[in-house]
Parts: structure tokens; C-alpha cells; sequence
């Protein structure tokens, strides 16, 4: 009987045990698990600069960027339509964390490529970072005829840099923001005194309108004396409109460049005096 | 350990792209193209700015009347559109298409826009 008895109780309390084992599983299992932010921008761009976006692994982005002409040239240009710049771009996704870029632009025949990475990811949940950090690469090439062929040229010369780190988060899922420290190096410059290596810094926002629907804000501010004074802060307004697979980016610019290099340093075009660029940039992206 | 090589190759592609870095100054390392042999104090609309325009420019299917717009085939139409010329054809080199205008001709071009691009 006596024996009957110990094992009852030694089972009873077994049962207590794998209870609160269970107990403690539940109480685990609330803590929410780690979940990483994800379409703080419908595009890997907020207009013209990098988005905290990135693509997915063994994704294709192939991007179509168009900037027409002045608005203010009025009716007899069409407002700027019959004159157009294009950038043909492919970006292509490694892992989430690393993408990269390649693209030609018409406006100085530019080819540029960029590598971006993920250092932070913004998430939720338990240990989790409340924001993301990316770093951003890139090289231009000119493809231009030499302005003067018979002296000696250099390769070098057609060559400049870019190097960016973006710090944002989104901080709804209607409202994203982030700011960008950006160096931009070109290997030439025309006199004594002007300046190889730029420092501007960055701002983007998207606010989410509708499901499909986001007005974009893309600026850069130039810090002083770097540049000469007809060089002015590119700024961009814009919609991003998504179809599907495709998103369209509407918007108005003072900037024609749509690398960082020309966006930094050869935006001449005034807001206030209706210098502005109607442009269009069109992704689609296609899973491989 | 997949990391590892990701960072890795990340940080060499920035330290080549730093490598690859020049400082160089085009009135330094060009000093005597600069202006030999280019005078521009002389120059005309008649005698120096029409016959580049006429043979870069305002030439058939391109800036003519009926073709490309602006119409460079006059002074009128010149005048009018000096602001986009200066900045395609000596800012951003980025016109004729067939390839930039002699250093010569942009300094001419500069000079004659510098001077009021009148018609003499």
C-alpha cells in the first residue's frame, strides 16, 4: 500500500512539474519573436538617393529613370517634355543584407555601379534594434568624348566616387524617415582650389498615403563652401504609386543627375525660378 | 562564418574604390592648352560664333527650323535659347552629340556670351 502511495505521489508530482514546464513554454512562446522591418520605402530609392529598401535574395530590379526637360521653358517645350534624360539601371539582391547596381545614364553618358549593405536591421521583438544602418558604394565612369584628344589623356579622369551611410526608421507603417552623411570624390576638377571630395548630407521621408499611394521627400543638403554658388541643394518631391510588380515614382526636381555624383555636385536648377524637372523612375522587379 | 565573407568582400570592394582615388587639377596638369593659340578677344557673332553654330549645331535634321528645338539657324533663335547653349555645349559638353566643341570654341563661345552675346 505504502508502495502504491510514493509512486501516487512521485506521479503527482511529475505532473506538477511538466504542468509548470508547459506553463513556462506558454510564457515563452508570448514573448514576441524577433521580426525584422520591412517597406519603410516602396522602392530600393526614395527618388533619386538609396532607400533603407534593399531587394530580396535572387531578385532583379530593372529600372527605368526619366527626367524631362525644364518646366519653366513653357508651352513651346511642352514644359520640358521634348527634352528627355534616361538612366537604364539593373540592381540585383544577394542575400537581404547585400545588393548591388549597375546603370547608364544619357546626361554626360555616365555608367555608374554601387554596392549596399545592411549593417543594422531595424526589428521588433526581444534584443532587437530600433532602427537600420547601410552603407552604400558606388563608382561613376563618363563615357564622353575627350574635350581635347590631342593631349594626353587620362582614364583616371573619368572616374569619381561615392560613399554613403544611411541611418533611418520606420517608425509607422505610414511614416519613414532616414538622413545620409554622403562623400562624393571626383579625381579631376578644373582649377587650383576646387574641391575633390564633397560632404552633403542627406534627408528622405516617405508618408504613406493609401495602400498603393506615398508621397516621397528627397533632399541633400551641400555643406558650405565646397562648391561654387550656382550649385544648388537638390531637392525632389514626388509619389510613388505601386502596381503589382511595378512601382511608379512620379515626381518634380531642380536635379537632372540620377547618380549621386551629378546629384551632389552639378545640380544647377532653382526652385524658385521654376528651374524644375518633371521625372518618372519605373521598377519592376522579377524574381530569378 | 557566411558573414564573415560578406564583410569582408564588402570592405576590400571599399578600399580598392578608395585606392583608385586621384586629386588631380585640369588647369595644373594642362596649363599650356589652356588658352595658346585661342583668341578670344576679337570675337564676332559674324566672323567667330555663326560658322560654329553653322557646322555644329544648326545643321541638317539638328538645331534648325522644322527640326530639333531650340532653332539655332539665326541670331534670334541663338539669343533666345543662350542659356540652355551654355549649359549643354559648355557646362555640361553634353552637346553636339558627335562629341564636345574644341577647347577653343568653348572659350570663344564663353567669351562672346561673357561679352552679352550681341549680334556684331
Amino acid at each position: 500500500m505504502k508502495k502504491i502511495l510514493s509512486l501516487l505521489i512521485l506521479f503527482s508530482f511529475h505532473l506538477k512539474l511538466t504542468a509548470q514546464d508547459d506553463l513556462m513554454d506558454m510564457l515563452e512562446d508570448k514573448e514576441p519573436p524577433k521580426e525584422y522591418s520591412k517597406n519603410a520605402f516602396k522602392s530600393t530609392r526614395v527618388i533619386n538617393s538609396h532607400s533603407l529598401e534593399f531587394l530580396g535574395k535572387n531578385v532583379l530590379d530593372v529600372r527605368i529613370l526619366h527626367r524631362f526637360g525644364r518646366v519653366n521653358g513653357g508651352a513651346y517645350e511642352a514644359f520640358g517634355i521634348d527634352q528627355a534624360r534616361v538612366r537604364l539601371g539593373l540592381d540585383y539582391g544577394i542575400t537581404p543584407r547585400l545588393m548591388v547596381g549597375i546603370g547608364r545614364s544619357s546626361y554626360k553618358k555616365e555608367a555608374d555601379a554601387f554596392v549596399k549593405y545592411r549593417i543594422l536591421w531595424q526589428a521588433s521583438g526581444k534584443g532587437s534594434i530600433p532602427f537600420s544602418l547601410i552603407w552604400v558604394s558606388g563608382m561613376t565612369d563618363s563615357f564622353m568624348k575627350w574635350d581635347n584628344p590631342d593631349r594626353k589623356n587620362y582614364y583616371t579622369s573619368r572616374l569619381g566616387y561615392y560613399h554613403q551611410l544611411i541611418l533611418g526608421r520606420k517608425f509607422s507603417e505610414s511614416f519613414s524617415w532616414q538622413i545620409s552623411p554622403t562623400l562624393v570624390h571626383r579625381n579631376i576638377v578644373k582649377e587650383t582650389g576646387d574641391k575633390h571630395d564633397i560632404l552633403a548630407i542627406g534627408t528622405g521621408a516617405r508618408i504613406k498615403l493609401t495602400k498603393r499611394v506615398a508621397i516621397t521627400i528627397d533632399y541633400y543638403y551641400q555643406l558650405p563652401n565646397q562648391l561654387p554658388a550656382e550649385i544648388k541643394n537638390p531637392v525632389s518631391i514626388g509619389f510613388d504609386i505601386e502596381t503589382g510588380g511595378h512601382v511608379f515614382q512620379l515626381h518634380f526636381t531642380n536635379a537632372l543627375g540620377m547618380n549621386e555624383r551629378v546629384l551632389v555636385n552639378e545640380t544647377d536648377g532653382k526652385w524658385a525660378k521654376g528651374d524644375v524637372h518633371f521625372g518618372f523612375n519605373i521598377s519592376r522587379v522579377f524574381s530569378l | 562564418m557566411k558573414h564573415t565573407f560578406f564583410y569582408s568582400l564588402f570592405f576590400l570592394g571599399i578600399s580598392v574604390s578608395f585606392s583608385s582615388c586621384y586629386y588631380d587639377v585640369e588647369s595644373e596638369l594642362y596649363p599650356a592648352t589652356t588658352l595658346s593659340g585661342c583668341d578670344t578677344t576679337a570675337v564676332t557673332y559674324v566672323s567667330t560664333i555663326e560658322p560654329i553654330i553653322t557646322s555644329k549645331c544648326a545643321i541638317s535634321g539638328c538645331h534648325v527650323t522644322g527640326a530639333q528645338s531650340p532653332d539655332l539657324s539665326n541670331y534670334t533663335g541663338l539669343k533666345g535659347s543662350i542659356d540652355r547653349v551654355n549649359v549643354r555645349a559648355i557646362t555640361e559638353k553634353t552637346m553636339p552629340p558627335s562629341g564636345p566643341l574644341s577647347p577653343c570654341n568653348v572659350l570663344e563661345l564663353q567669351a562672346w556670351i561673357n561679352r552679352g552675346a550681341v549680334n556684331n
